[in-house]
């Protein structure tokens, strides 16, 4: 959708804009330069979720430059006399660096974080995002010298022939944003996330397209083949065939989002603290995309107070519903921003059930059950934190010092698919209360924003 | 598709079976554990106790113990002994025998480690803002300055009398949890409970085994991701883990800044190692060892477990290999998901 919008306007800008950018171009040089700045460098928290989707997002996420870059590159696609080649290969040039410097913006605010990360802490990501992080680096390479050499000031020193010769290293640059937006976009295709496979199918029609009419001119002017018909027909078969076949490749299978129940509920009983379960959130955050309002619901119970008697028996059932239907899409991300480690206090307070008054201890007499002290008080309580781009939200519900549901959703517009994420919080929360592991040793992660939260949640419910 | 269906129905009966035998096997204990949570010492603690008498009553007093200990070892709490020994302006300080003691074993450590565990450390600490959350990158200047101030050697300790330099600031944090676990352990022990399983902020101490007789299965946290990237089977010890990944912040310049510092530079100690998981009897000496030998490096603490008969060591490196010690071998299962990690054995 983006990416539609963002053809049309690099279309409207080309035609409309061609004049002044002609005669002007440090104009708009400049003003390009403005917007990659303001890109870079500001919070964009404050504004309302369609304008950091979809005006915000045409920038930050490339899709105005990838679409400029889609006219520039088509420009050496039209025939030779056609209209659009008489409109738009005079301010090719121009066009270029305008887009280039635009780019700039996309590799800077995605880049801050990406390839920090890729540098830093490249465990944390997954391999899609390594090699986008790669191609991207190689795209930069290849992108400033062609765009410095697009100067007339450089370009009229240079040897044509050079200058054709390395500029033809843009065919390199052109595959290369394909295939990155292919390898972010697909995965999130074939998990069938809501967009991508029209995302996938859109951008592979352009670029699939102007591969074959590019090759199909070059044949034209070069080999000058008897049959143009013929030449016509299997440039369209072909663009057809790879077009559908990238189609069929991202399409995601259609199995059923397994709905997933545990419960256990044996005999003996173990307990399990809201901070294990928090801790698990600590390292996930639940995102949904802003145009579909999914959500993920969390319900588990835990007790965070056990009580022991010689007449009762220690009760604690424990329960998950993980539940994962067809209407709910959930992607789980950890995210760590520098700005976004807080180290959450925990409250030095005592969550143990005791005697309310105990005088003396005497042996022989039966312990009363002991009256439960809660530290939180009942109901559900919402809180938000800031995650990648936009608020996530949660709401987290407890009775009697049990948080029996968690459920969350985002106002980001970006999320990144995280392959295991599903799996990652279900193993979290089932392995903190699962038969098969007694106790972790070592501590957790810094919290992320669902974390922070989940903690605001549970301070605004402290009694 | 006979041979499915007996397949199938196999594997579903089998399934079936395992967890009958496994609730089976649960309601043959003959006890219900018992747990408490505690929030203690900047962390969450929980104590499980199987068997035993009057458990609610030693929970109890094992709760009480934990904020007596806290309050006499908490840096920033103004009545502590420890806040009193650090603004003692080089006056003699007298603590009680559980602090003597807790410094003089903290002394100890820091000799066989050479200085890898220092106490003094915590203004440099401070100023990266490990303490306050309010990360930043100190300058060389004032790291130099500020170490001038460390040096546990400067310590004069004598009896229950303590006394520091003016300007020194110590903090018992990394070796005050695997203490406190001892020292819970002896109540729990006097108490007659002879199955417990703690957890003080991933701390793990445990008593004797598991009420049938197994041993506690342990989940070791990676430090690459949220998973666990291996299984430790224990008895009757204490499993302490540190790692840079638990606390740091990604500074300006996108580097990761941790908060285990090297008492020699008053930087993040950068030795090659990302994880160092201690198994001993005593909570104390892995918890002192597991920083100073992320501290250390690998071949300084292959070193000092040949001179040592009393821990054995799980070190997980930057690149990640996993190395463990024989003693260990028979107890540890790497994960599935981590099946890619090399594991090496360091024999005696």
């Amino acid at each position: 959708m983006l990416f539609l919008i963002a053809l049309a306007l690099a279309y409207g800008f080309a035609f409309f804009c061609r004049k002044p950018l002609k005669k002007y171009p440090y104009v708009f040089y400049i003003s390009a330069v403005v917007i990659t700045a303001i890109i870079s460098v500001a919070d964009f928290r404050n504004l309302p979720v369609f304008v950091n989707a979809y005006i915000v997002g045409l920038f930050s996420r490339g899709a105005f430059a990838t679409a400029l870059w889609c006219v520039v590159m088509w420009a050496g696609a039209f025939p030779n006399g056609s209209k659009p080649v008489k409109v738009l290969m005079p301010i090719r040039g121009e066009l270029s660096i305008f887009t280039a410097v635009l780019t700039l913006g996309h590799n800077i605010g995605y880049g801050k974080t990406y390839f920090v990360r890729l540098f830093t802490d490249s465990g944390r990501m997954t391999s899609n995002q390594i090699t986008a992080s790669i191609l991207t680096i190689i795209m930069l390479v290849i992108m400033i010298p062609l765009t410095i050499m697009s100067f007339p000031q450089i370009r009229r020193k240079m040897n044509a022939k050079l200058w054709k010769k390395i500029q033809r290293t843009a065919y390199i640059f052109y595959a290369l944003i394909y295939i990155h937006v292919m390898v972010l976009c697909v995965p999130m295709a074939q998990s069938g996330r809501e967009g991508y496979l029209m995302s996938v199918m859109m951008y592979s029609v352009v670029f699939i397209s102007y591969a074959v009419c590019r090759i199909r001119k070059w044949i034209l002017v070069r080999k000058k083949p008897e049959n143009k018909a013929m030449l016509n027909t299997v440039s369209v078969f072909v663009a057809l065939i790879l077009i559908i076949a990238v189609g069929i490749y991202s399409k995601s299978e259609s199995r059923p989002v397994p709905e997933i129940k545990i419960n256990n509920q044996a005999t003996t009983t173990t307990a399990t603290s809201v901070t294990t379960i928090t801790t698990a959130l600590k390292t996930t955050t639940t995102t949904i995309s802003a145009d579909n309002s999914t959500t993920m619901t969390l319900s588990t119970a835990t007790s965070l107070v056990t009580e022991s008697a010689e007449s009762t028996t220690s009760v604690t059932t424990i329960s998950e519903e993980i539940i994962l239907s067809e209407e709910t899409v959930t992607e789980l991300i950890e995210e760590t921003l520098p700005e976004e480690i807080p180290q959450e206090e925990v409250p030095t307070e005592e969550i143990i059930i005791t005697e309310p008054e105990t005088e003396e201890y005497v042996e022989t007499e039966p312990e009363t059950e002991p009256e439960p002290v809660y530290i939180y008080q009942n109901g559900t309580y919402s809180a938000s934190a800031y995650g990648y781009d936009g608020e996530v939200h949660v709401s987290v519900t407890i009775e009697n010092d049990v948080i029996i549901s968690i459920s969350g959703y985002t106002d980001e517009s970006d999320s990144w698919y995280f392959e295991s994420a599903q799996g990652s919080v279900i193993s979290q929360i089932l392995s903190s209360q699962s038969t098969s592991v007694d106790a972790y040793a070592g501590a957790t992660y810094s919290s992320d924003a669902i974390m922070s939260a989940v903690q605001k949640a549970l301070d605004s419910a402290k009694n | 598709m006979k041979k499915i269906k007996i397949i199938s129905a196999l594997t579903i009966l089998s399934v079936m079976l395992s967890g009958c035998s496994e609730i089976k096997a649960d309601s043959v204990q003959s006890s219900t554990p018992v747990s408490c949570d505690i929030f203690a010492m900047d962390t969450y603690m929980n104590i499980k106790v199987y068997g035993g008498d009057d458990t609610e009553k030693v929970l109890n007093e094992v709760t009480d113990r934990i904020y007596e200990l806290e309050k006499m070892w908490s840096v920033t709490d103004e009545n502590s002994e420890i806040y009193e020994v650090n603004h003692s302006y080089g006056k003699t300080v007298t603590v009680s025998e559980e602090t003597a003691e807790l410094l003089e074993y903290s002394l100890r450590i820091s000799d066989i480690t050479n200085g890898a565990l220092d106490c003094t450390i915590y203004p440099v600490l401070t100023e990266w803002g490990f303490t306050t959350s309010d990360y930043k990158i100190p300058t060389d200047e004032k790291i130099s300055e500020l170490l001038k101030n460390t040096g546990y050697e400067k310590i004069k300790l004598d009896g229950n009398s303590v006394t520091i330099p003016e300007d020194m600031q110590i903090d018992l944090g990394a070796v005050g949890k695997g203490y406190t676990g001892d020292l819970i352990t002896e109540i729990l022990k006097e108490n007659g409970i002879n199955s417990a399983l703690l957890s003080l902020g991933g701390n793990i101490q445990t008593i004797g085994t598991k009420p049938d007789g197994t041993q506690w299965k342990l989940g070791l946290r990676s430090p690459f991701d949220e998973g666990s990237f291996a299984t430790l089977n224990v008895t009757d010890c204490a499993v302490i883990t540190s790692g840079g990944y638990e606390r740091y912040f990604i500074g300006e310049d996108g580097e990761t800044y941790w908060h285990i510092l090297d008492p020699s530079t008053g930087n993040p100690a950068h030795s090659g190692l990302v994880s160092v998981t201690i198994v001993g009897k005593e909570g104390r000496l892995c918890d002192a060892l597991s920083t100073s030998l992320f501290v250390m490096g690998l071949d300084k603490s292959e070193k000092l477990w040949r001179e040592h008969e009393d821990f054995e060591m799980i070190l997980v490196t930057d690149d990640g290999k996993i190395y463990l010690t024989e003693g260990l071998e028979n107890q540890f299962t790497l994960n599935e998901t981590y099946g890619n990690l090399q594991v090496e054995v360091i024999h005696r």
